[in-house]
């Protein structure tokens, strides 16, 4: 997020520091599994994440990086029939909403992706315009860009506290001196509540940690679309290079720590193979987390906060902010520019964990 | 070709009882043994060839380091066969380029 607002700032010709406390793409944005996802969101959030699916696929020329972008499109598969029932109630909202979301059998379920055992699953939702792209190239591709429009980055610089006069922030401290701006914004995703306390905030932002497996390189027809099933399930997706990303749904965990685990991994092995059993002989070569960011109703916050003047939250997209990186980015520059983002974001009011 | 008497191992052990198939071919193999020696033994030297540039690619550290000898076993693609034993009625396939996935 902060790369992304960076950007857009920049490009509007504001000027910018961006403090970061490990290098661009660290964390979560530069860690996940590069889901650019419409279908399944809450409602609240579909609007931004259609808007940011039209951004997108012209951002490596934009931003002249190549981000990997492709549109392999996204399967939701039920694996009940109570799952069904939820998705057809959800795609019929999506339509409405304008989304190119469909229901599937599960024959063509397998045709789009033939590792899925027919007799196992019960359908699913297939949304074409949904894709792919590669988390570390974005993340780096806003943050080069942004430098190039006269941004400052401070990598390796982390934010130690913040000195108010009243309800105005006097300065940054960070671990290369005291720095400041008319507007400071906390996207500092998981650790927002931490960066909360230097202002006397409480910001309802927990993490927890996702851990990924990569496989060997396989054919490209693997994996071909984003896989997600509900539940505490998992989710599937294949690199440009081949490799297939097995994704595990988030836990718990304590200090911020991104170890991988024995239970993950046994956990993901088990539930791929009953899902997709004839992944039995593909090799595991690597594994790794990365920490998500989660409010107490699963929608970020983007919002200047009343208490402190200037001090804008935008942090809490809850496992799934990849996709709205983008669009993000440039409604919260528009909203500091001037107050008006051209897309409403009265839902995710930092005010709505107050009352 | 096969070392029938080895420096250091001494006499080859085991005789060539099970039969797998290489793109369709039947060859006989030692049980145990490495799928690689199997298709030495048969004078099969070319295992796949090269994604980019189409090259033919083989046998060459054998102690499953550099990926050279991967080939298409029982579907699977990209499986080293200097480390994967050979097993009854094995079907192995030249695999060209990152191979097919069929499932
Ligand atoms: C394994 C995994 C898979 C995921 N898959 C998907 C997916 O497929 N699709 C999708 O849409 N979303 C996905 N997500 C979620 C998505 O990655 C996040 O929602 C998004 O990247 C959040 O971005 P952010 O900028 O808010 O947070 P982050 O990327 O976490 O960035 C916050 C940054 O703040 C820095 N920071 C923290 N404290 C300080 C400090 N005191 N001083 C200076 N800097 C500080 C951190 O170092 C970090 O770089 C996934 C997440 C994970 C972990
Ligand atoms: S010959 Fe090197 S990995 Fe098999």
């Amino acid at each position: 997020m902060g790369c992304s607002l960076a950007y857009y700032l920049a490009r509007k010709k504001i000027r910018v520091i961006l403090v970061e406390k490990s290098h661009v793409g660290a964390e979560a944005s530069g860690r996940n599994a590069g889901g650019v996802r419409q279908q399944g969101r809450n409602p609240a959030e579909l609007p931004l994440a259609m808007e940011s699916v039209k951004m997108w696929p012209s951002l490596s020329k934009e931003l002249g990086y190549d981000i990997d972008y492709r549109r392999v499109g996204n399967l939701y598969v039920a694996r009940n029939k109570k799952q069904l029932e939820d998705f057809k109630k959800r795609v019929e909202h999506e339509r409405e909403a304008g989304l190119d979301v469909r229901m599937v059998t599960p024959a063509e379920a397998c045709r789009l992706m033939p590792s899925l055992v027919k007799e196992k699953i019960y359908g699913g939702t297939y949304c074409p315009t949904d894709g792919v792209a590669n988390p570390i190239r974005i993340t780096f591709a806003f943050a080069q860009a942004a430098k190039a429009l006269g941004a400052k980055l401070y990598t390796h610089t982390e934010v130690v506290g913040i000195e108010l006069s009243g309800n105005e922030i006097k300065f940054v401290n960070t671990t290369k001196g005291k720095m400041g701006g008319e507007v400071v914004v906390n996207a500092t995703g998981p650790w927002a509540s931490v960066i909360g306390k230097m202002v006397g905030l409480h910001i309802p932002i927990q993490p927890k940690r996702a851990q990924m497996m990569i496989t060997q390189q396989l054919p490209q027809n693997a994996c071909a679309p984003f896989i997600v099933t509900p539940g505490d399930y998992g989710y599937w997706t294949q690199t440009l290079h081949g490799n297939v990303l097995l994704g595990h749904t988030s836990r718990p965990v304590e200090q911020y720590d991104i170890g991988v685990t024995f239970e993950a991994i046994s956990f993901q092995t088990q539930k791929t193979l009953q899902f997709l059993p004839s992944f039995k002989k593909v090799a595991i070569i690597r594994c790794y987390s990365g920490l998500t960011e989660w409010t107490p109703d699963g929608i970020p916050i983007i919002s200047f906060v009343k208490e402190i003047k200037g001090f804008i939250v935008d942090a809490g997209y809850s496992g799934h902010g990849f996709c709205i990186g983008p669009i993000s980015g440039k409604l919260v520059s528009e909203m500091i520019i001037d107050g008006r983002p051209s897309l409403s974001l009265k839902a995710f009011e930092y005010s709505r964990f107050q009352k | 070709m096969r070392i029938k008497v080895h420096p250091v191992l001494g006499p080859l052990k085991g005789k060539a009882t099970i039969e797998i198939e290489v793109d369709g071919r039947r060859i006989s193999a030692i049980p145990g043994e490495m799928i690689s020696s199997a298709l030495i033994a048969a004078g099969i030297k070319v295992f796949r060839t090269t994604h980019k540039k189409g090259e033919p690619r083989g046998y060459f550290c054998g102690i499953g380091q550099c990926t050279d000898c991967m080939m298409t076993v029982d579907n699977i693609p990209s499986v080293r066969t200097c480390i994967t034993p050979v097993s009854k009625g094995m079907k192995i396939k030249t695999q060209y380029g990152h191979g097919k996935w069929e499932v």
